[in-house]
């Protein structure tokens, strides 16, 4: 019986909570995804970079100091990853 | 380092509640602009009633002059709060984008082309009545379904108000900015605020 490996980056319950909420909507800014998965901004701050790195998400940055906007969007690559990851989940349960 | 969680449980609860989060501005826009039009169309059948001359028509442009920017503040607001935006919201926002073209664009051409009392009232309680259709559906909100039901009948009935009685699609306007925007604009602000 052989068992998928699961995506590292994925497997993380905050960077999970994260590309499950962007996998349900066109995009998503800092403060909601705060709320969602609450988080810390620092840790928020560092699991977004992780995803932005591996290429899951676009992350839009404007404005500067305290005005400033940070979105958050899921790429196609993304999508595919959470896909994979919930595949390679299930066939847990299947065996 | 490894990992002790339920994958599947995170998941299916984080989309569980994006899905309960997923409450566009639109509670608060839909009685913005419901009262504006309610206001501004029953205002133009009054004075039109009243004095019979052709300015009367053309009272209806004070909606998007009143409503844009005061739309532009709630936005802003709104803006300033945790933001968030699904497919389906974006969606409906495409359609009511559509909406106010297409009434902008309408209401100059129709009035320009003597079709505004055959065509224009009408089209504009349909396409409302459509637009609190799909938003109802989209957040799955029956009243909001049921307002643009009967908005949308509405529009069908008014298309019948021809000749003389074509006046009376103002009020008929005015009515489907009451059922379909202004009544489950309440009701679903009352929903999001209790968290329901």
């Amino acid at each position: 019986m052989e068992f998928k490996d699961l995506n590292p980056i994925l497997h993380n319950e905050l960077r999970l909570k994260i590309m499950a909420a962007l996998d349900s909507l066109d995009d998503a800014d800092f403060v909601y995804l705060k709320g969602l998965t609450n988080a810390t901004s620092g840790n928020l701050s560092v699991q977004l970079s992780k995803l932005e790195e591996a290429g899951y998400i676009k992350v839009s940055r404007s404005g500067e100091g305290r005005g400033s906007h940070t979105v958050c969007r899921i790429t196609p690559a993304g999508i595919q990853a959470l896909r994979d990851y919930q595949r390679a989940l299930l066939s847990y349960f299947s065996h | 380092m490894e990992e002790n969680f339920d994958a599947l449980e995170v998941i299916a609860q984080t989309r569980g509640k994006v899905y309960m989060d997923d409450a566009p501005t639109g509670g608060k826009l839909f009685p913005l602009w419901g009262w504006l039009t309610a206001f501004f169309y029953l205002a133009e059948f009054i004075f039109w009633q009243w004095l019979r001359q052709e300015w009367c028509l053309w009272l209806w442009v004070g909606i998007p002059v009143v409503g844009l920017p005061l739309m532009a503040v709630i936005l802003r607001k709104d803006h300033e709060q945790a933001h968030m935006r699904t497919r389906k919201s974006k969606l409906v926002l495409d359609y009511w984008i559509f909406v106010a073209c297409a009434i902008g664009l309408g209401g100059f051409l129709f009035g320009f082309f003597g079709l505004y009392e055959t065509v224009e009232n009408p089209m504009i309680c349909l396409l409302v009545g459509i637009g609190a259709f799909i938003t109802g559906e989209a957040v799955r909100f029956r009243p909001m379904i049921a307002g643009g039901l009967i908005g949308a009948t509405i529009g069908l009935g008014a298309f019948l108000l021809q000749g003389d009685l074509w006046v009376w699609q103002m009020p008929a306007i005015a009515l489907v900015a009451v059922v379909a925007l202004i009544v489950p604009g309440y009701l679903f602000e009352r929903r999001s605020g209790h968290g329901v």
